[in-house]
């Protein structure tokens, strides 16, 4: 490998590559090792990497999305953290971000830029996907996305579901320019590490919430739209910032969704007997 | 009840949709997702900065086919919770 592509990461979302190069070829293997990023691939877009340790004083904030301004393609995080640009027609940028930003505890945080990086990457390729707080599962080669919240189950579900395809437990794609919106693999982590690459047509949309026992039940689409769009990865890139565009495209995309894809909720126990409810429902569903 | 001669408009920072027999309406104000169902949704549909509180308490009572005195307070309580989430706000009835 020369010194050039040693400095290179290719994140591969779906149809989407974000070639990352990183500031020194440790950081670079250390990220390829991460996003689990195989050999390095023509992209879509290029970001520059670039870690800062200056001394003033910054703040990390909950979200990299909500604390964001641009001006001219320029953005900048509140709290000093992490700044840069994105050209969109040329399909360049820099992410500078602060060293605490990128710490261990904090990659999670981090990778909104990525994610926003994603989003920048789709508009160029004029690719029709959003990201979701999900965890995707196929079985049986069809598509099951589970959503909730930090805390709902996701990465429950994705241990329970050991014995099948286990895309993400965290940020699942939906691609939206197929008749079915389809569900991908993404390179972003939760705790369950044991995941596979892969895509398949979505079957079923599953909102999760604890319980004693499992129980499936159809959820009302209103309902359905509200939950789905909270959690939407916000569709903005890295060269935009949040506006009213932002939730109105959201929510169409959470209406889209609903509209193509059953919708349940699923009231689940630890154990993985919430398949046979599942299957059960749906194919109950499927025959009316 | 002075609330019942006020004239209800909707506010124009709200995005709306209609999905299947329900309405929500995303407030920018707060991000928040508000959703209507049933005779909420026949009260909104009746927001068109002409009628007043009373007007659109007559129509439900005609459409429902309550008395007035059944659905008052509801209707009120109705108006009153969409102001405080910013989704409406009142005009004074106007005087001939």
């Amino acid at each position: 490998m020369d010194k050039g592509s040693s400095l290179i990461c290719s994140i591969i979302i779906g149809e989407t590559t974000i070639n990352l190069k990183c500031p020194t070829p440790d950081y670079a293997k250390g990220i390829r090792e991460y996003f689990a990023s195989g050999k390095i691939v023509n992209s879509d877009i290029e970001i520059e990497l670039k870690i800062t340790a200056e001394d003033e004083a910054i703040q990390i904030p909950e979200s990299l999305f909500t604390t964001k301004s641009v001006q001219n393609n320029s953005f900048s995080i509140k709290g000093n953290c992490a700044k840069g640009h994105f050209d969109p027609d040329l399909g360049k940028g820099l992410i500078q971000a602060h060293h605490l930003l990128t710490s261990s505890t904090r990659t999670r945080l981090f990778e909104q830029l990525l994610y926003q990086a994603f989003y920048s990457a789709s508009k160029k390729m004029h690719y029709n996907a959003i990201l979701i707080h999900s965890c995707g599962i196929i079985k049986e080669d069809s598509g099951y996305l589970f959503v909730g919240k930090s805390g709902s189950g996701k990465s429950t579900i994705a241990e329970l579901s050991k014995n099948y395809c286990v895309l993400n437990d965290e940020i699942t794609m939906i691609e939206l320019d197929k008749e079915k919106p389809v569900i991908h693999s993404t390179p972003f982590n939760g705790y369950f590490k044991a995941k596979t690459k892969g895509s398949s047509a979505l079957k079923a949309i599953f909102f999760l919430e604890h319980a004693e026992s499992h129980r499936v039940s159809i959820e009302k689409v209103s309902i359905a739209v509200k939950n789905l769009f909270q959690e939407i990865v916000p569709v903005i890139g890295l060269e935009e910032e949040i506006n009213h565009e932002t939730h109105t495209t959201m929510l169409n995309y959470a209406t889209i969704i609903t509209q193509k894809i059953p919708v349940y909720k699923l009231e689940f126990s630890p154990d993985p007997g919430f398949w046979e409810e599942i299957c059960k429902k749906v194919t109950e569903d499927g025959e009316k | 009840m002075e609330i019942l001669k006020s004239i209800p408009e909707i506010n124009n920072q709200l995005t709306i949709r209609e999905i299947g027999e329900d309405i929500i309406i995303l407030s920018e104000d707060d991000l928040e997702i508000h959703n209507l169902e049933g005779t909420a949704v026949f009260l909104w549909k009746c927001i068109n900065g002409k009628s007043t509180v009373k007007q659109i308490l007559k129509k439900l009572c005609d459409e429902y086919e309550v008395s007035s005195e059944q659905a008052e307070s509801d209707v009120i309580e109705f108006f009153k919770e969409c102001k405080i989430k910013k989704l409406v706000s009142f005009l004074h009835e106007k005087k001939d």
